[in-house]
């Protein structure tokens, strides 16, 4: 399979995407030419030069620094925020497919409620509750995302549990933990690999799109989505500033999305 | 059947209800003092006194669980109060809201309909081939668009390079042009790979086969056999995108300086206003239990042959 | 229709080099018929499917020739399929539950094919419809006209896509294992069908795997094995004196099944 993967243009180009925002994120201390919050007033709205090649924003801080700064912000929170979906979706599905039934319909009951409330509200309610930073950030995307992890881990448990491995299983005495662990997971550990790839994908957008409406982080901070919003007044004069950070937010989560659409068409023998 | 619909309103009822809770209960943790908000609106250095006034008259001085049955009374009845965030009922800020949003998605879907179907229907005509492998690549890098920078692109583009359309709003419908195509990028493009995939499937099952056996062309087997039954996937997304954008637009909105009901509801969570955030909550919460309904309803008439029991929401 | 000719008739998958059918040739006149026989995976299916032209070209290769009244078949061009196939020549495939479209109902489906090959009104296709249902063995023609696929049974829809075969005139009629999907008596029904369909002078090239429908129906018979020919000759006397240590395991096998004593008796 991972041959078939490798093989896969799609998966490469995705692949690579991914790498180059990882080490965007890792390098940015290295790699910025200079400290994405330095403001200079004497050098607002610079042109690209040399020293600052994707010039600078209106407070006079270097573009390309806040970019890279920025891979840091959205990676560093949609990795937490998909370790924590990835377990919870894990251990919540898990729990409804083999469980029994009053579990499983308040399960999916509790998931109706939350897919079926406005995400935006969750967000703004716990990034409110919680207070601005980092931490709540993460927090309100998993408290807004969580029931479709669960849902869709519940759904494919709920198949794999039919089939007759699972009844052979339990025949020979496993218990459900057991079960749970060793055979259900890593059965349906492929198509939920494809769900996290594009679950961090949704969660870049997410968290760009918060930034973009000043939820969560503090406005300094260099986050593509901020970045945007703080652009916005420049859209007749200087529209280069409202490019940089959305391409930025597009190579970050096309990144996600082409590995994990290729990976689910390797898994369907597609492609 | 009756069974079935019992059922399914049963479970409408009980997430209307869960949503309602859920609202209050966020708003309740939400740490803010709404009556301290509204009493320093107008004085900034309100008293202590000042604020227990506007508590008592607003009837915020009850608990939560009180103000919650108050509102839910109110729902039953048609009016819900006062907006805390605008001072107008909330009903009526609704009206004047939710035609926005509700124009704003309607418009958005139809952007959908008109480019995911032709599409996929040509991906399914040659599949495998460039056309194909091109509408397969750009329609993920599609899902991977921010909708507020594709929508501060599409202004760039075509309201300061090329002034087709303006920056503030224009009345009509050319006004919403933009932001529903903006919308609709991701969304079409999900719809695509959901719809081409369904349809192959179709183009490969057995009847299709023998379709060609019985001399008909691909063309007319795509779109009198497998178009028909490759729908009930695609309906049921198009039923959750209903639903779902009314309160996902609030980021386009922002962008094009709409008023929708998602702006609405930003303002009124930030005003802790939690008959207002909890009124909106269930309407939206209404509108998408309702369009899911619609949409397991419409699959049941397209596809009766299979009547699924896995449906849920 | 004259006759069917397929001769050196090779199918491989394009990323392998085997050939899952190996130079097959074989005739086929008008009022004969033709049984491709072996076990799943010698060719016969591919056979029959290379000769219906619904081979995909990006997966095959399809090479050698097969002509019907000298008209070649093989890599026809997908505008002449129309005047050929569901008009002369006739499908009956493998399984009758999912060869219809399940949401449009069977009269439907059998008016969209005359429609397609013949000039015939409403009023006459309707008529033709029914007469050639009636002629298959349904006598609740209106019922069956107005049903889903999935609310008939497997055998009464096999007597559909016979009916479907009458009802166009078909002179070659090609079937793939058309009873292994029921059970024995109606496997017995459906093999006289195909008789029928002989004696009205029709070609009929049989695909089984079953030496007890195969001898029911009589005629050529071809034994293959993983693609190529393993002997020929008239399927009884194959039967009784059988040269090939392969064709004497299969009626040893098929002499001890249950089939073989339905078709005795």
């Amino acid at each position: 399979m991972a041959k078939r993967l490798f093989r896969n243009p799609q998966a490469i180009l995705g692949l690579a995407l991914i790498l180059i925002v990882l080490l965007a994120a890792l390098l940015s201390p290295l790699l910025a030419p200079h400290d994405p919050n330095a403001t200079d007033l004497t050098k607002r709205y610079l042109a690209p030069c040399p020293e600052y090649p994707l010039g600078a924003d209106e407070l006079g801080r270097c573009e390309l620094s806040r970019l890279l700064y920025g891979a840091r912000a959205s990676l560093g929170i949609s990795f937490p925020v998909l370790l924590i979906l990835a377990v919870l979706g894990l251990f919540l599905g898990a729990l409804g497919a083999c469980c029994g039934r009053v579990p499983d319909q308040i399960l999916t009951f509790v998931c109706d409620t939350f897919i079926s409330f406005p995400q935006l509200v969750i967000a703004i309610a716990v990034i409110g509750i919680l207070g601005t930073g980092v931490r709540s950030v993460i927090l309100a995307i998993v408290v807004a995302m969580w029931a479709w992890f669960a849902r869709m881990v519940r759904s494919y448990a709920a198949l794999e549990m039919g089939k007759d491995y699972i009844l052979a299983a339990r025949l020979s005495g496993c218990g459900t933990g057991k079960l749970i662990l060793l055979h259900l997971i890593p059965n349906i550990l492929p198509q939920f690999l494809v769900y996290l790839s594009t679950g961090v994908a949704s969660s870049i957008l997410m968290v760009s799109g918060f930034a973009f409406l000043g939820l969560g982080l503090p406005p300094e901070t260099a986050e593509w989505g901020g970045m945007l919003s703080s652009a916005r007044g420049m859209i007749y004069t200087h529209p280069e500033m409202l490019v940089y950070p959305g391409v930025c937010i597009l190579i970050a989560a096309a990144g996600f999305n082409l590995f994990g659409e290729a990976l689910r068409d390797v898994l369907e023998g597609e492609g | 059947m009756k069974h079935y619909i019992l059922r399914r309103a049963l479970t409408f009822l009980l997430v209307l209800l869960g949503v309602s809770i859920l609202s209050f209960a966020l708003i309740g943790l939400f740490g803010r003092d709404p009556a301290e908000i509204i009493a320093r609106r107008t004085n900034i250095y309100a008293t202590y006194e000042q604020i227990e006034e506007v508590r008592c008259s607003m009837g915020l001085d009850k608990p939560l669980p009180a103000r919650y049955l108050a509102w839910l009374a109110g729902l039953v009845r048609g009016d819900v109060g006062v907006s805390i965030y605008s001072f107008k009922p909330i009903m009526e800020d609704v009206g004047r809201y939710l035609p926005v949003s509700l124009a704003l998605v309607g418009l958005s879907l139809a952007w959908v309909v008109l480019v995911s179907l032709p599409v996929s229907l040509l991906c399914a005509l040659w599949p495998g081939g460039k056309a194909d492998h091109a509408v397969r690549f750009g329609s993920v890098v599609g899902l991977s668009f921010p909708t507020f920078w594709l929508g501060f692109l599409l202004l760039i583009a075509f309201a300061v390079k090329r002034p087709i359309f303006t920056v503030l709003p224009a009345p009509g419908l050319k006004g919403y042009l933009l932001p529903s195509f903006a919308l609709s990028v991701p969304v079409f493009s999900g719809f695509i790979r959901v719809f081409r995939a369904s349809l192959l499937k179709e183009m490969g099952s057995d009847y299709a086969d023998f379709a060609r056996a019985r001399g008909l062309s691909r063309g007319r087997i795509l779109t009198r056999h497998a178009l028909r039954n490759a729908l009930p996937p695609v309906v049921t997304m198009f039923c959750q995108y209903l639903g779902y954008l009314i309160a996902g637009g609030a980021v386009v909105e922002n962008v094009f300086s709409l008023s929708g009901l998602g702006t609405y509801l930003v303002g009124c969570v930030a005003a802790a206003d939690s008959t207002a955030v909890a009124t909106c909550a269930v309407i939206v919460a209404a509108v998408f239990v309702t369009a899911n309904l619609l949409g397991d309803l419409a699959n049941r008439l397209l596809c009766p042959w299979a009547a699924r029991e896995d449906s849920h929401g | 229709m004259r006759e069917l000719k397929v001769s050196e008739l090779s199918v491989s998958l394009k990323d392998k080099g085997q050939p899952l059918v190996d130079k097959l040739s074989f005739r086929l006149g008008a009022g004969e018929s033709l049984i491709l026989l072996g076990q799943s995976g010698c060719g016969k299916t591919m056979t029959c499917r290379a000769v219906m032209g619904l081979l995909e070209k990006s997966r095959f290769r399809v090479s050698g020739s097969a002509s019907l009244d000298g008209g070649e078949l093989l890599g026809m061009p997908e505008k002449h399929r129309a005047g050929i196939y569901g008009k002369k020549v006739a499908f009956v495939p493998q399984n009758p539950m999912t060869a219809l479209d399940p949401s449009v109902s069977i009269g439907r489906q059998m008016d969209e094919t005359l429609h397609l090959h013949t000039k015939l009104n409403r009023a006459q296709r309707q008529a033709r419809i029914r007469a050639s249902l009636l002629e298959a063995g349904l006598e609740e023609t209106e019922r069956v006209c107005h049903s889903r696929p999935n609310m008939l049974s497997g055998g009464m829809i096999q007597r559909v896509l016979i009916a479907l075969a009458l009802s166009t005139g078909a002179e070659l009629v090609i079937a793939d294992e058309p009873t292994t999907a029921l059970d024995v008596v109606l496997r017995n029904e459906t093999v006289d069908a195909f008789v029928r369909l002989r004696a009205k002078g029709a070609a009929v090239l049989f695909v089984t795997h079953d030496f007890a429908a195969a001898r029911r129906l009589g005629g050529e018979v071809l034994v293959m094995r993983e693609g190529t020919l393993v002997e020929r000759g008239d399927v009884r006397e194959v039967w009784a004196s059988p040269e090939k240590e392969y064709t004497k395991a299969l009626v040893r096998a098929s002499a001890l099944s249950k089939g073989a004593r339905h078709a005795d008796r």
